[in-house]
């Protein structure tokens, strides 16, 4: 099967025929890794790119979405028989006070497209939930979201919080959000800041396999 | 009538006015300068009464804009809400009610009987006599328009999705013809206290959301109504869009709304290429701005929207977006310089 036929569906966010579609490609003896990164990933990606040059709007972005997380599921099962593992692990939250979502579930989206696990702690998240999940789940990640003047402060927060916990050097901290810019990252002493989700996950596929971002 | 109520009067029918009005969208601003809560400002009228009139007459702001949060009609309608102390009540989103169901609930809404919005409408009618014994120009924001109303009843994402399934189609026409009705009754109530001037917030049709076409298929023709129907009313009102509306601003020229409000994402000086003569603009200062940026660099991006408009008129000076709290006071005032400067 033509893999490029499941990056296409992907992006017109055809969910049931991408599902199928997958489905289809495992039973004609397509290795589960190779359909993630021509079919979907490679369909993401497109979808990411059009979005950042403004050829796409939120919702394309969230069916494609929908339809690359309905493709995995029926892969999941093949790739974990065949070893293929993560390539890195990404914990990401709305910070607390911030119930804005939109964006933080773009940047995950980008991310699992780059065949990153992706930890959601969803909105209003306080430092210290980052703190466990990064514990708890070895992340090599933490990825903060903040739309408001009033909660950009929190990310300072969640970045001493990684420093009081004795964590700060086993992760890297990225920022974004509408009123973040690079400056108050680096006031912050967070790591990374980007202005969208597709160099979002860019820079973070980069950085858990040791490449320069 | 006062002299400041008509200059706003004049400004916001499109004049050329003797000096830039100055309108502020202080509410988080004002709460925490009042020393209240966001629940003590949200559950008590005379709390609202207190934070807008000490801030309008602090700031010499020309205007009151009344507005508690993006939840008000909401909650009325029956949406899960997080009320928190320290900030502005939002929607949750996690379970919204299935897209079919919604037109016939909201059907049977009845607004007075939200112990919110009575307060609120309470806060209004008083905002409304103080604004006529202080000249100041009282707008009532009547929350959500139908476009992010629907939104936010039918979940943001999901709702967003089923914009792109043909078979939703007809199930979001019906939804978005419910919420038109809320909103176009919000108003009505609003205006009733004798506001000056009614507004609502309708940021998701815009191209930070959705793209052009979409706003086109779903939110135009609404949006158009709704300024022949507030019109046919008697009611000047304003839309309030922040995030990019750059690629639909020939459209919004076209709905008859006589105002809209946007945020920096807009370049003002394209709206005012594009609909100088026809819509006015309340905008466009960051609101970041007013809580990173100094004084200076305030006064000189509130200059730079004035100087597009001076002397020509359709201008009404505001921030175009909710200033957060911890707005410096040094910049708000830097902000109302600028524009009696002007
Ligand atoms: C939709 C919206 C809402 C919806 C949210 C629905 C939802 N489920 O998310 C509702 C109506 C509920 C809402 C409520 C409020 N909102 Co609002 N909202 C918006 C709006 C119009 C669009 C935001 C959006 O979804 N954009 C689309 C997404 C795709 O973009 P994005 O979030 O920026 O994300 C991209 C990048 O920033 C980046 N990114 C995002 N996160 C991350 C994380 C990392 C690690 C990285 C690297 C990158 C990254 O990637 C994304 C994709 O490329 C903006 C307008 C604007 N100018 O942005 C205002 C805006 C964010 N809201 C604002 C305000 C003030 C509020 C309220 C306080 C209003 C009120 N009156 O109560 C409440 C607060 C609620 C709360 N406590 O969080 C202000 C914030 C001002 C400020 N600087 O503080 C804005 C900027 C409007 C404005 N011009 O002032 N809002």
């Amino acid at each position: 099967m033509d893999l490029a036929l499941i990056s296409e569906r992907l992006q017109a966010g055809k969910a049931k025929e991408v599902k199928a579609l997958v489905q289809q490609a495992l039973d004609e003896g397509v290795p589960a890794l190779a359909i993630l990164e021509q079919g979907l990933m490679a369909g993401m990606n497109a979808v990411g790119v059009r979005f950042k040059n403004g050829e796409a709007y939120v919702p394309e972005v969230l069916v494609a979405a929908r339809a690359m997380s309905k493709g995995a599921e029926v892969l999941k099962p093949q790739l974990a028989a065949d070893g293929v593992k993560a390539t890195g692990c990404v914990c990401l939250g709305s910070v607390k006070g911030d119930l804005h979502d939109v964006g933080k579930n773009i940047v995950k989206m980008m991310l699992e497209s780059k065949g990153l696990e992706v930890v959601d702690l969803g909105i209003d998240v306080p430092p210290e939930t980052f703190v466990q999940t990064v514990r708890e789940r070895h992340c090599q990640i933490v990825c903060c979201s903040a739309l408001l003047t009033t909660t950009m402060g929190v990310m300072g927060d969640v970045v001493k919080a990684l420093e009081a916990a004795g964590l700060r050097d086993q992760v890297k901290v990225m920022i974004g959000g509408a009123p973040v810019n690079e400056a108050f990252c680096k006031e912050i002493g967070a790591d990374f800041y980007t202005a969208d989700a597709a160099r979002c996950a860019e820079v973070a596929a980069a950085i858990c396999s040791g490449r320069q971002p | 009538m006062g002299e400041r109520i008509e200059l706003v009067k004049r400004a916001f029918a499109g004049e050329a006015v003797e000096r830039i009005p100055v309108m502020a969208h202080n509410f988080m601003m004002a709460v925490k300068e009042a020393g209240l809560t966001h629940r003590e400002f949200r559950e008590n009228p005379d709390a609202m009464f207190r934070a807008m009139t000490e801030a309008t007459i602090k700031y010499d702001l020309d205007c009151v804009l009344l507005d508690v949060d993006t939840a008000l009609l909401a909650s009325a309608c029956g949406a899960d809400v997080t009320y928190p102390d320290d900030m502005a009540a939002v929607a949750k989103s996690e379970q919204p009610v299935p897209l079919d169901e919604l037109p016939d609930k909201l059907e049977s809404v009845d607004l007075l009987a939200s112990p919110r919005i009575q307060r609120y409408l309470e806060a209004a009618r008083r905002l409304v006599e103080w604004g006529e014994a202080n000249d100041r120009f009282i707008r009532i924001n009547a929350d959500q328009g139908p476009f992010s109303l629907a939104c936010i009843l039918a979940g943001m994402d999901e709702f967003l999705m089923d914009l792109l399934d043909e078979d939703y189609e007809e199930d979001i026409n019906r939804l978005l013809d419910a919420t038109y009705k809320v909103s176009l009754r919000m108003h009505e109530l609003c205006f009733a206290t004798g506001a000056h001037m009614t507004s609502y917030g309708n940021s998701s049709e815009g191209c930070s959301v959705i793209s052009p076409a979409m706003f086109r298929q779903f939110a135009k023709e609404r949006e158009t109504r709704l300024a022949a129907d507030l019109k046919a009313r008697g009611i000047p009102f304003l839309c309030h869009i922040c995030g990019d509306v750059n690629p639909i601003l020939a459209d919004l020229v076209e709905t008859g709304c006589p105002a809209y409000e946007l945020d920096w994402k807009t370049d003002a000086a394209r709206v005012f290429e594009i609909a100088h003569g026809k819509f006015t603009l309340s905008g466009n200062v960051d609101p970041a701005l007013f809580v990173i940026g100094s004084p200076d660099n305030v006064y000189a991006a509130a200059k730079k929207v004035c100087d597009l408009f001076r002397g020509k008129g359709g201008l009404v000076l505001c921030s175009g977006c909710a200033l957060g709290p911890q707005t410096r006071e040094e910049n708000l005032r830097a902000f109302v310089r600028a524009a009696r400067d002007a």
